[in-house]
């Protein structure tokens, strides 16, 4: 998913599409709306954190490896 | 009563084969793209489809003890022919086969997030992404939407990619994540009838 949106090459459309895939997998597998959105909320967090590392280490790249 | 149950083999042998069906799929999509559109537009799709392909053959090999377990309301479990009817109705419309089994706020959860993706990706691509002729493998994805689909395919069948649209390949992307999150929601319904029938068993 991220690489999907990585491809289509806008950063700021990622969280909502994250949010939203984070909510219904973890809506998926449980009953309890408390443990859906504290589960939903974590996935997204871990999506988002990886994220921006991703894009840190393009930037990293991009500006000091590839010259 | 809440009672605590593991996902069953049969479960399991499910989301393998969904996972498995989806990583063809994706692998076929892909070389389509490949083949066929120069713009390589169909890699994005096969890409999604891929990685919810490998989330069922995660969800088919988790390890039950210690691990995510699913909760489930066994005496809220309705008969097996109205589980069957409600996987049409959980195609049809985002939520609808929750709603009817009883599970409300998962409903609502569903139809609110799914739909919003999925009008959201309209409002991103100007309505231009629903062209069957033009956009036809991305409707691999979208059909799992049934009737929002159809209905938005229907009102802009008579639009044509005339002008720039700069999120056009983020709202391809937005409804067909609409429609694959959809299926999720549809296996969950499935997943709940082969519970039902193995506690009627």
């Amino acid at each position: 998913m991220i690489l999907a949106a990585l491809t289509a090459g806008d950063y700021l459309l990622l969280p909502p599409i994250c949010l939203a895939i984070a909510l219904v997998t973890s809506a998926a597998h449980r009953e309890k709306m408390s443990d859906i959105l504290r589960h939903a909320v974590r996935s997204w967090l871990i999506l988002m954190g990886g994220i921006v590392l991703f894009m840190f280490a393009q930037t990293f790249f991009f500006e000091f490896v590839l010259p | 009563m809440s009672q605590e149950h593991q996902t069953t083999p049969r479960g399991r042998l499910l989301r393998l084969l969904v996972g498995a069906g989806l990583l063809a799929l994706g692998c076929l999509i892909y070389a389509l793209s490949r083949a066929y559109d120069a713009q390589h537009r169909g890699a994005l799709l096969a890409i999604v489809a891929m990685v919810f392909a490998f989330h069922f053959i995660g969800q088919a090999f988790r390890r039950p003890p210690g691990g995510r377990v699913e909760r489930v309301e066994e005496s809220a479990e309705p008969p097996p022919a109205h589980m069957a009817f409600s996987v049409v109705l959980a195609w049809l419309v985002p939520g609808l086969g929750h709603w009817v089994l009883g599970r409300r706020a998962k409903a609502m959860l569903f139809f609110g997030v799914i739909s919003a993706c999925f009008f959201a990706g309209l409002f991103l691509a100007d309505a231009r992404n629903l062209n069957y002729e033009r956009d036809s493998i991305w409707f691999w994805a979208y059909g799992w939407n049934g009737l929002e689909t159809l209905g938005a395919a229907y009102l802009a069948r008579g639009l044509a990619l005339d002008h720039y649209v700069p999120h056009l390949a983020v709202g391809y992307l937005y409804v067909a994540v609409a429609g694959l999150l959809n299926m999720v929601a549809m296996m969950d319904v499935v997943a709940m009838w082969i519970r039902s029938e193995e506690s009627h068993a």
